[in-house]
């Protein structure tokens, strides 16, 4: 019987060994792609005189940005006005109040001075009912929707069937967006009449100093929580998006920032409510649809930094943050399960899912066992302890050749951090989330999988610290 | 225990290992390194640039202010590096990207004298060389900085780098040919510009627009060509009706009669809307029973333009009858727009009518009319 466990431990540890090969083997695959994608467009960024040129003309497509609030009375404001001053030739705010048991509509009518509208709503899309549309007076491109509470998805599905341009863009309502943002992300849209969904790069604004709206001074957090994440955020947009990208397998737009055409969306049915990670979901359910109607279609990612937001600042929230992403993550994949392996989906099926699907689904089970079982092996004397730790040193050691490499991707392309001492504490991070923050992120990841099987469907409270305001 | 104890009680497994550690150690360092490398690289090339840059400017307003040569100028400065571009110089293009801005800015005299300059300092020697470079990105800026100089012996290379496969290039080299006038090849170079469908669209049309009215004749001709592609055609209708090409007229006349093609149909109604021909309204209206509603919402917003109030009671009826929300939106918004007039037409649909989306539509417009 003794023999039998030990066998059975030895083979998973190989299997272990085999999936930590092949996850890191796609992780350097990833890192090299991306380094030739951000070259390529650092290079063709110097041409973006020729495309500031077009704004000055008729031809451009406009834009609605919807922007999804609940609960955000300390901040919706401010991100308002943020979002007034974005530099577009024609746009439209779009803000939908789901239903906030705070005074979040009330902040709005009272500091944009708004008054009741009879805009119609055309449910073209699901949505919980509209109570009202406001506009303001001196604001014209300024609307509110206020609605009964749905969820985000609900929201958003809400704010498209309000919006009156071809483009519309998704964002989160504590979202900092860079003032050249629409500019940069409505490229695509130009250059390709194909494209029918463009994600961005996302930055953390913890530590940073914001006036009127608008990045003015970048610095890292005091915290460490918010530090590790700006590592984590590197890495996962330089080389995550940028890589699959490159592999037309992009099947995540961050919330955070998007722009989708709004036509394609529609066709799409638009955010399914009932998930998490509507993100997410919206994006694979366009990439099934559109090849399951033979549709030429293109879904793609600017390496630019186009937009700034808040991220938790203390492990509970973090970790209610994850547990998230992890069962919306599963939803997307569960619910979508038929384009797995198959050859009809191109990349998508045959690569992009099945990669989201071993190492990024299954992957926090795998980790998370592997390290019961590794441990437990050592314990045991199944396997030699030197050979334990060695392995152990070297997995830690690729974790942070991987994190150390999106931070000279960054040194390479945007330079984001203007210090030097930013270079030797980030790469400090680098060093340091490869003890404890990867591990505790696999266990929020490993529960996010419990609740998912246990049904749970909140969202989890995200508290809103605000950023460092300059008046 | 001796070292080689030590050593030998590793197996080879073990030993592979301690190398791949290692191997990943130094990795880790040289990444760091690398990254403040790059730093210090780029904080001492922009300071080097900027001081340079500001180094130029001085000279060159010297120069904007005086007759005298650049290179004169140049020298008596000590600065004898700027005269001589036509040789090998490594910041050829900074200066390119720090001259430009005067290129573009500056107008009548001075931007001829910008312009002297650079022929001066010969400095289309570097550009026309990097014409025939592997690198995308300097054969690009070349094209495009040949066409700010309007250097002309550059055209026949630019004439071929229209059909260089990456776009960058090719828009870059064809923006040029439009900033050095039309030629006899420019019909056909604009036509296979546009049958191309991997350009940029919006960028092409951009430019097409900017020849203004010396391209009408190529414009209403392609127009005409059954070589042109849709999307193409519906792209020089957008022009056409931009900058009011009224001889385009018969044209788009002849196409609309002979087409079921939405796209096209669509840019023929935005076109007609602009143009403002009253002969077209009889056209519009058999668009108001299109089975494509982008089509009929279209057509009703282009009457709103044209026609006469003796429309009313048609769009009238659209307006009851048609089930799309945006043709009735767009015909209450066009009733209104006629006045009184309108606005008993849309109080008589009220009136016989107890369809609440109706209802909504009509608040909306008076609502939106009036806030505006």
């Amino acid at each position: 019987m003794a023999e039998y466990i030990s066998s059975g431990v030895l083979l998973f540890n190989y299997f272990v060994l085999f999936y930590f090969l092949s996850l890191n083997g796609m992780y350097i695959l990833l890192t090299l792609l991306s380094f030739v994608a951000l070259r390529k467009h650092m290079k063709e960024k110097l041409f973006s005189a020729q495309y500031k040129r077009l704004f000055h003309s008729s031809f451009y497509k406009p834009i609605s940005v919807i922007v999804p609030a609940y609960n955000e009375e300390l901040t919706v404001c401010d991100n308002v006005k943020s979002l007034l001053q974005l530099r577009y030739p024609e746009f439209e705010i779009v803000v939908v109040n789901d239903g906030s048991s705070d005074n979040t509509l009330g902040v709005l009518i009272e500091t944009y001075c708004l008054k009741r509208s009879f805009r119609p709503v055309i449910n073209q899309l699901p949505s919980g009912e509209v109570r009202g549309v406001y506009r303001s007076p001196d604001f014209p491109h300024l609307i509110v929707v206020d609605k009964e509470n749905g969820g985000k998805a609900d929201a958003l599905n809400a704010g498209i069937n309000v919006a009156q341009f071809p483009l519309v863009s998704a964002i989160d309502s504590d979202s900092i967006l860079e003032a050249d943002v629409l500019t940069k992300l409505v490229r695509p849209f130009l250059n390709d009449p194909k494209t029918v969904a463009v994600g961005g790069i996302v930055r953390v604004v913890n530590g940073c100093t914001v006036k009127a709206g608008e990045v003015i001074d970048i610095d890292l957090s005091p915290k460490a929580l918010p530090n590790y994440q700006i590592v984590e955020y590197l890495r996962s947009f330089l080389f995550g998006r940028v890589g699959w990208d490159m592999l037309d397998g992009l099947i995540i737009i961050s919330g955070a920032f998007g722009v989708f055409l709004k036509s394609a969306v529609i066709q799409c049915g638009g955010y399914l409510q009932e998930t998490v990670g509507e993100d997410m979901e919206l994006i694979v359910r366009m990439h099934r649809v559109m090849r399951e109607n033979k549709k030429p279609y293109r879904i793609t990612f600017v390496p630019e930094p186009v937009c700034w937001t808040e991220v938790p600042e203390d492990l509970k929230t973090l970790g209610r943050q994850r547990n998230r992403w992890q069962r919306g993550l599963m939803e997307s994949l569960v619910a979508h399960r038929v384009m797995l392996f198959n050859p009809r989906y191109g990349i998508i099926g045959l690569l992009a899912m099945p990669f989201f699907f071993v190492f990024e689904m299954l992957g926090p089970i795998i980790e998370f066992t592997g390290y019961i079982v590794f441990f437990s092996s050592l314990m045991l004397g199944i396997v030699n302890y030197k050979f334990a730790i060695l392995f152990l040193s070297a997995a830690i050691m690729l974790g942070m050749v991987l994190s150390v490499g999106s931070l000279v991707l960054e040194e390479l392309t945007f330079r984001k951090y203007p210090k030097y001492s930013h270079i030797f504490i980030l790469f400090w991070y680098s060093i340091l989330e490869n003890f404890w923050y990867r591990q505790i992120n696999t266990w929020w990841r490993f529960m996010g999988i419990v609740d998912y099987f246990r049904g749970k469907k909140s969202w989890g409270k995200m508290e809103r610290k605000g950023v460092k305001q300059q008046t | 225990m001796t070292l080689s104890d030590f050593i030998s009680s590793f197996s080879s497994k073990e030993i592979l290992l301690i190398g791949t550690i290692f191997f990943l150690l130094f990795m880790v360092l040289f990444l760091l390194l690398y990254a403040i490398i790059i730093r210090i690289i780029v904080t001492a090339r922009n300071y080097r640039i900027n001081a340079l840059k500001q180094k130029w400017e001085l000279v060159l307003f010297e120069y904007l202010e005086q007759q005298s040569r650049f290179k004169d100028i140049a020298g008596t400065r000590d600065m004898n590096d700027l005269s001589q571009f036509e040789i090998q110089h490594r910041d050829w293009m900074v200066f390119g990207e720090f001259i430009e801005d005067f290129l573009v800015n500056l107008e009548g005299k001075d931007n001829e004298r910008i312009i002297q300059l650079l022929w001066e300092t010969k400095y289309f020697v570097h550009l026309m060389k990097a014409l025939n470079t592997k690198n995308v990105v300097v054969k690009a800026y070349s094209a495009h900085f040949l066409g700010l100089m309007k250097y002309k012996p550059a055209e026949g290379k630019l004439k071929e780098l229209v059909y260089d496969i990456n776009p960058i290039v090719s828009i870059s080299a064809f923006d040029s040919l439009y900033q050095l006038g039309l030629t006899k090849d420019t019909r056909k170079i604009i036509k296979d510009v546009l049958n191309n469908a991997d350009l940029s669209f919006s960028r092409i049309s951009e430019i097409i627009s900017g020849y203004g009215v010396k391209i009408n004749s190529v414009l209403v001709s392609l127009l005409d060509d059954d070589e042109v592609i849709i999307s193409a055609k519906t792209l020089i209708m957008n022009v056409v009706a931009a900058n009011n090409v009224l001889e385009s007229i018969p044209v788009i006349k002849k196409i609309a009669y002979g087409t079921d093609n939405k796209e096209l149909t669509v840019g023929i109604i935005k076109a007609v809307a602009a143009f403002g021909d009253p002969d077209f309204i009889p056209y519009l209206q058999s668009k108001l029973f299109s089975e494509d509603w982008v089509v009929r919402s279209q057509a009703i917003k282009a009457l709103g333009e044209i026609a006469s109030p003796s429309i009313i009671p048609a769009i009238k009826n659209i307006i009851i009858e048609d089930t799309e929300f945006w043709v009735r939106l767009y015909g209450a918004q066009v009733l209104w727009d006629f006045g009184q007039e309108g606005i008993d037409a849309l109080e008589d649909i009220l009136a016989g009518n107890d369809d609440e989306e109706l209802k909504k539509i009509l608040q909306f417009v008076v609502y939106e009319t009036e806030s505006d």
